[in-house]
């Protein structure tokens, strides 16, 4: 039998699913304009990863008898006006580091709340496996820069999209602060864990 | 060129400011008289990540490196040109 969603579930999960629609595009167009080599090759199943997840939060809410919401902004839409725009590889894959550890802390601390909708526990599982793997490739893929940025150099990138990300996470809890309430997944932020 | 990083240093190609525009129309898919030297990036593309995407391409093309610092002043077409252009003389 199917769990009806609550109103603030469905925006959470169509929250989820624009997210990661944008990702699917920014990094699939990205794709096209790279060269051949190790890091296009883990962009295009990072993209294609992006938009099955952004499928499973469709489906996900489809059969749990809602339609998802149209969202006109992304997450990730913020970091460019707080941060400033990335403008090289090196740059593009230090803030996506950083989103995706944002990620995998949402979906594991919406996964821990109590008396979640098994269609909803079942759909963070099947992602958070993928955006492990999105974690690694990316920190892969920084450290094999070292050699042309130098260590330090990344490190300050990081930090600096990291103290953004702290920004723009503050700035979203607190736009939709009764929606996450009302959904028992808003809980303080730590201050470190780059 | 290091395919093995996609670098993008190694080979700095030879253009014009006229062929610059030209690019960037191309990435963009836009006519190329749309791409004047004062227009505002942000003007040409439909949004941020956009943008992103296009200086991305351009250096991959060009062979040129940017960083954040480098795009903190550029506004226009021509100030993306002024920043690129040095490193495609060396």
């Amino acid at each position: 039998m199917t769990e009806k969603l609550k109103e603030n579930e469905v925006w959470l999960l169509s929250f989820y699913r624009t997210s990661e629609i944008s990702g699917a595009l920014f990094f699939g167009k990205l794709c096209k304009s790279l060269r051949p080599g190790p890091i296009q090759h883990d962009m295009t199943k990072h993209f294609s990863d992006e938009a099955v997840h952004s499928w499973l939060w469709t489906d996900c809410i489809d059969r749990m008898g809602a339609k998802p919401l149209k969202l006109a902004d992304a997450y990730q839409d913020q970091y460019l006006a707080v941060a400033g725009m990335p403008a090289n590889m090196m740059e593009i894959l230090a803030l996506t580091h950083v989103f995706e550890k944002r990620v995998i802390r949402q979906y594991a601390l919406h996964s821990r709340v109590p008396d979640l909708h098994t269609e909803i526990h079942s759909t963070l599982s099947k992602i958070m496996d993928d955006e492990k793997w999105h974690l690694s490739w990316v920190h892969d893929a920084l450290a094999k820069m070292e050699p042309e940025y130098g260590k330090d150099y990344i490190e300050q990138t990081i930090k600096k999209f990291w103290d953004a990300d702290q920004e723009v996470y503050k700035r979203t809890m607190k736009e939709h602060e009764e929606r996450v309430r009302d959904l028992g997944i808003l809980t303080p932020e730590p201050t470190s864990g780059i | 060129m290091s395919s093995e990083a996609n670098s993008v240093k190694a080979c700095a190609v030879m253009v014009d400011a006229a062929e610059f525009r030209k690019k960037i129309a191309n990435i963009l898919r836009i006519a190329p008289e749309k791409v004047q030297d004062d227009c505002a990036l942000t003007d040409l593309v439909s949004d941020s990540f956009a943008l992103v995407d296009m200086v991305v391409e351009l250096q991959e093309d060009l062979g040129a490196r940017l960083t954040q610092e480098n795009l903190r002043d550029v506004r226009t077409v021509r100030d993306l040109w002024a920043q690129i252009e040095p490193q495609l003389q060396k």
